[in-house]
């Protein structure tokens, strides 16, 4: 498998069209689920993914391997998330819905590990997009502090106490399910 | 919510973050410390239910969408390409038309150096001319005086 995502790396980065289609095909879901994580509606998930195809499909040629190609465009799709943010003035707003509307829609705790993973969802909403972020970078995409800390341009230590807070939150949240 | 001063530190050595020193000391505190194991263990549930999490799928027209858009985007790399080879060959023609007819023009104008050699040959030929007309009258005198003197 990742030979043959570096082959295909290799024919996308030589300027093979459909190597590059296949790419979008193998990645599109994982990304989509990490923007609709930070911005918490499909349609601003979905134009976010589509920027950051377009971004990597303009810079592949750069991409040298040093991270998994997933590791690096989720790198790209945090700063279009940024960009959106930045774009639109709401970087400090909550999104999704306030607290009320978010939690009306969550299920009881106890039930069902499908509903648990919908409450997640709903209950990653209530938490601010810096700690949305760092949880999503670290739970979800499996990076590490310092990748995250260059993905986001934060320090290191910044990463830590965010991530921290952020789980704690969490924690807080989601007791019936852990 | 655990009290505990190791808390932090359990995130990340959770996370595989604390180097090999710090981290046996947060496992050594785990053996003794009844909050930071229950921590741990919700650690354990957050991740699973973030890390596996797919809220949905992706809608089809959205990836139909992409893949357009990367078309398109190709299309006008090409574009641009086509534009700069076009651009090329006509300089390349522009080059080719004008360069002999540079070069038939510096042709009947002579060159700088050959200009200095044809300065250096008139000066010489000047010289020559010059020490021959001498050696002539030289000639003419002395078979006179000679001629004179026998």
């Amino acid at each position: 498998m990742e030979d043959s995502e570096s082959a295909l790396i290799r024919r996308a980065q030589a300027g093979e069209e459909e190597a590059f289609h296949r790419l979008v095909d193998e990645h599109a879901q994982h990304l989509f689920g990490l923007a609709y994580g930070m911005l918490g509606r499909v349609t601003d998930a979905e134009d976010v993914v589509q920027e950051t195809f377009l971004a990597t499909f303009q810079g592949l040629r750069r991409f040298e391997g040093r991270s998994s190609l997933r590791t690096w465009m989720a790198g790209i799709l945090t700063r279009q998330v940024a960009l959106w943010h930045r774009k639109r003035r709401s970087g400090s707003l909550r999104i999704g819905g306030t607290a009320d509307e978010v939690l009306a829609g969550m299920s009881a705790p106890g039930s069902a590990d499908a509903d648990a993973r919908l409450d997640v969802v709903a209950t990653m909403k209530l938490l601010s997009p810096e700690y949305r972020e760092v949880l999503l970078l670290r739970e979800y995409e499996g990076m590490s502090y310092e990748q995250i800390a260059s993905a986001l341009d934060i320090p290191r230590g910044t990463v830590e106490s965010r991530l921290y807070r952020a789980r704690q939150e969490l924690r807080q949240r989601l007791t019936g399910y852990l | 919510m655990s009290e505990c001063e190791y808390s932090q530190q359990l995130h990340a050595w959770f996370d595989g973050e604390l180097d090999a020193e710090r981290g046996q000391v947060v496992q050594q505190h785990l053996t003794t410390c009844a909050a930071c194991t229950e921590e741990l263990n919700e650690l354990r549930g957050i991740s699973r239910l973030v890390g596996h999490w797919q809220p949905e799928l992706m809608r089809m027209d959205a990836m139909r969408r992409i893949h357009a858009e990367i078309d398109r985007q190709n299309w006008h790399r090409m574009e641009r390409l086509a534009g700069r080879l076009v651009a090329m060959a006509a300089s390349i023609a522009i080059i080719a038309m004008i360069w002999p007819a540079q070069s038939q023009t510096s042709a009947k104008l002579p060159a700088q150096w050959e200009q200095a050699a044809v300065a250096m040959t008139d000066d010489s030929t000047n010289a020559s001319t010059g020490e021959l007309a001498m050696a002539q009258w030289m000639v003419d005198d002395l078979s006179a005086g000679g001629l004179n003197r026998d």
